[in-house]
């Protein structure tokens, strides 16, 4: 049965299969060291500022954009911290799994 | 071709990289990267130093710090890096989208378009080749397909692959068959069918325009010929206004309208706001129409900016452009410019073609406005030639059926 | 088609349609010239031909573009999705277009399941789990103007609609394709967004279905998605009622996919999603553009049955 997350997973895997075996690879790795700086920069944000977060967050939806997967990972339109922290381990994890298959 | 990327995220820059390549794999991309506004500046700067061909495009994010989109736009608008090619991409919603657009083309630089991530970079390739030949400066290195390209379209010009299709033209009042548009295509090997927005330009700039009129004419009034029953119809082929300056070209129009004068032929005069502006082509027009070949002015609307010389060149007919009239039921502004281009072909007494008819309810609004004519997927896609008769045998049989159920 | 003895130089191998051809002569008694002269009366597009085009096309010095071999195939008869699959070149590159590609040396041995056997199930109302795999697929595409109202008096109306999906182990669905049968002008109408899903699937067409109309179609990888794109190409060319394949789709990478292809849209039309632009991709495709288009057609050649022993070449357990 074709869970949600299978889904999301499926999508994102499809993402990386259109391109060649070592484009492929480099995508990854640029996309998971970006992600990585992102949650760096948004933990050391306070919740209050909220300029900053927007901002992050808006590199975020980005980055879901092209994976196609925006509507499955953003579900809620808050821009809080906590939010925004919770939707990149997501997406993070989500990369994590499929790191065998690229 | 030289491409300018800018974004502050290393992936979206990789994937549009990527995309690039994957669109087409035989294209020489020499990438230059910038994460923001200022950078991007700084490497504008340097191009216009060095002696180096400067970019072929520029693709820019919108939202970035150390300088946004806005500030490349600025620098760009005051420098000699206003005619490169610019695309926008944003995640903004559509309203900014607007507004960045009309910001950018009031600055009068080259805007590709303003679109949406994830870029589509297919549509962005197609638009660059489009505007390539209205551009200014056509710069050396242009975005160029590789099964089809300024250097082998003279190659790939001949009559074993034209292949041409017919979109019949209907009455709206009485359903009735009238005509048919030719529409070409050129078929190369296994890639399917090549059409006109992508070889048409390259055909104007190799200068072979004269010669791909002649193919067309041929195949289109042989067929004709091979099924005689067609002859009722009209038979209507495109020709461009550097085709109006070619006097062998009118006089060979003009000798084989006379061979076969028991066929209906009409000419599709393309980009016709430019040329009823020159005394050569309003000659060579007036020629025509004298030697019994009807005139059509094709994509009315897009064409026009002003209704000058209107009333100079007694033409028989006024198409207008799909755009307007595929959404004209839902479209305000689409559907007042259609109303008063009938009006007028009303008052010039000529006839009106909507092109691009898809639905019935855009139908219907047109029977409405007393618009003479229709063509479009609603009633045929174009078709091939093989299948024509057929087509119309079966349409005519259809007709029949309707008008004796009423 | 019974092959015809004939020598062949060593160099060139001989092309299915110059085959074809000599075949043509033989079995109707004609030489060179009669063809070239009953081609040159049939068809528009040979007006001009000459017998060294026919003798030159022969000996596969020069074949015509596919487009034009349609048409000759066709004043035979004919069509080429059948000239083409017996062909055992040909069929060798559809066999790569879908086979389960080798697994890469650096990777371990550990079962990736988009590297697996995987089988293809056809999927219609009468199943019970098409409507959960309807609103998957519908969720995947996330196609604005294909909203379906929920309730079950709809279900019968949804007769119409054939779902494809791939199934590896463990029913990981790792590949689907969502299409419809229906009249050009109810296609014209979505695609122009003046109805919707509810509609087209409600209507029913007093004539024959003319248009395939395929809404969302995917894959895991670049295989599992040709496989997918070959059940319902196969079908389409196997239904000689239906003129025109149709995508209207938003997926993406999808998009891109047909763009590789050389394929175009004949229209964009976007919609506002909250604050996203949507922008869906119309394709629309005749019978013969879809044959003189050499990926689509190594797709269609391609039946179920050689499907199934094409993915089953790997073997893998």
């Amino acid at each position: 049965m074709l869970t949600t997350s299978q889904c999301t997973h499926t999508k994102v895997l499809s993402f990386f299969n259109h391109y060649s075996e070592e484009n492929k690879r480099r995508l990854y790795n640029v996309l998971t060291e970006e992600l990585d700086t992102l949650l760096a920069q948004i933990t050391m944000l306070d919740s209050t500022q909220r300029d900053e977060v927007a901002a992050l967050q808006h590199k975020f939806k980005g980055i879901c954009r092209y994976l196609n997967v925006e509507n499955d990972i953003i579900k809620l339109a808050k821009n809080t911290k906590s939010e925004l922290v919770a939707n990149t381990l997501t997406l993070q994890q989500l990369l994590n799994d499929i790191e065998s298959e690229i | 071709m030289k491409i300018l990327i800018v974004d502050d995220q290393a992936f979206i820059r990789e994937a549009i990289k990527s995309e690039l390549i994957g669109v087409d794999p035989l294209q020489n991309f020499i990438f230059f990267e910038a994460d923001c506004g200022n950078s991007a500046i700084v490497l504008l700067e340097q191009s216009t130093l060095n002696t180096e061909p400067e970019f072929d495009l520029i693709i820019t994010d919108l939202k970035m710090e150390n300088g946004d989109g806005l500030a490349i736009i600025n620098y760009m608008a005051t420098t000699k890096s206003k005619n490169i090619p610019l695309v926008i991409v944003s995640s903004s919603d559509q309203r900014t989208l607007d507004l960045i657009g009309n910001i950018t083309n009031s600055f009068n630089l080259n805007l590709v378009g303003v679109f949406q991530k994830p870029l589509n970079v297919n549509e962005v390739l197609n638009s660059l080749n489009n505007n390539q030949f209205i551009a200014q400066e056509v710069p050396e290195s242009k975005a160029e397909q590789a099964n089809c390209n300024s250097a082998n379209i003279a190659s790939l010009l001949n009559e074993d692959n034209l292949f041409l299709c017919y979109q019949p033209k209907i009455d709206i009042k009485s359903n009735k068959l009238i005509g048919f548009e030719v529409l070409s295509r050129l078929t190369v090997q296994g890639d399917g069918f090549i059409y006109p927005d992508k070889f048409i330009p390259l055909i104007e700039q190799a200068g072979l325009n004269c010669q791909f009129t002649k193919l067309v004419l041929d195949q289109a009034i042989s067929h004709w010929q091979l099924f005689p029953a067609l002859k009722q119809y009209g038979l209507s082929i495109n020709i461009s206004a550097s085709d109006l300056l070619s006097e062998e070209l009118i006089n060979h129009l003009i000798a084989k309208h006379l061979a076969a004068s028991d066929i209906q032929l009409m000419l599709e005069l393309t980009e016709s706001q430019h040329t009823i502006n020159q005394e050569r082509s309003l000659q060579a027009i007036a020629k025509l129409i004298i030697n019994d070949i009807p005139i059509s002015l094709d994509d009315f609307g897009k064409s026009y900016s002003t209704f000058d010389r209107l009333d100079s060149i007694p033409f028989d007919e006024i198409k207008i452009d799909k755009d307007f009239v595929s959404d004209l039921d839902s479209n305000l502004q689409h559907q007042a410019i259609v109303e008063s281009t009938i009006a007028l072909a009303k008052k010039l007494n000529v006839k009106v073609v909507a092109e691009g008819v898809e639905t019935l309810g855009v139908l219907n609004r047109l029977q409405l406005l007393g618009c003479h004519t229709a063509q479009g997927y609603y009633f045929s896609p174009p078709i091939e030639g093989r299948y024509l008769m057929t087509w119309v045998n079966d349409y005519n049989h259809q007709n029949e059926v309707k008008n004796a159920n009423h | 088609m019974t092959p015809t003895s004939c020598s062949y130089s060593k160099e060139k191998k001989q092309n299915v349609f110059a085959m074809f051809l000599k075949h043509l002569r033989q079995s109707n008694e004609l030489s060179q010239e009669q063809l070239c002269l009953y081609l040159r009366q049939h068809s528009s597009l040979f007006y001009n031909l000459d017998t060294i085009t026919v003798s030159r096309w022969e000996r596969s010095v020069n074949i015509p573009s596919l487009a034009k071999q349609a048409e000759i195939v066709e004043l035979y008869d004919n069509e080429l999705t059948s000239i083409y699959r017996h062909d055992p070149q040909f069929l060798e590159e559809c066999s790569t277009l879908v086979s389960i590609p080798n697994q890469s040396r650096f990777k371990s041995s550990h079962p990736y399941y988009t590297n697996d056997n995987y089988d293809i199930q056809v999927i219609d109302i009468n199943d019970d789990s098409f409507y959960i795999m309807l609103k998957m697929i519908l969720r995947y595409e996330n196609n604005p103007s294909l909203v379906l109202k929920l309730p079950l008096a709809e279900f019968d109306g949804l007769k119409d609609l054939k779902i494809h999906v791939a199934n590896a182990f463990n029913d990981q669905i790792i590949g689907h394709a969502l299409y419809i049968e229906t009249s050009s002008q109810y296609v014209l109408e979505l695609v122009n967004i003046k109805s919707d899903l509810n509609e087209i699937v409600t209507k029913n067409p007093k004539k024959l279905p003319d248009t395939m109309l395929v809404l969302s179609s995917a894959g895991a990888t670049k295989e599992v998605e040709n496989s997918m794109m070959s059940t319902y190409i196969n079908r389409f060319v196997n239904q000689k009622n239906l003129r025109y394949l149709c995508f209207s789709v938003c997926d993406e990478g999808f998009i891109k996919k047909l763009n590789a292809a050389k394929l175009d849209a004949f229209k964009v039309r976007t919609i506002q999603l909250e604050d996203k632009t949507v922008a869906v991709h119309s394709f629309l495709l005749s019978r013969s553009e879809l044959m003189a288009n050499r990926f689509l057609l190594k797709l269609a050649v391609i039946s179920p049955k050689q499907l199934v022993d094409f993915l089953n070449i790997k073997g893998k357990g």
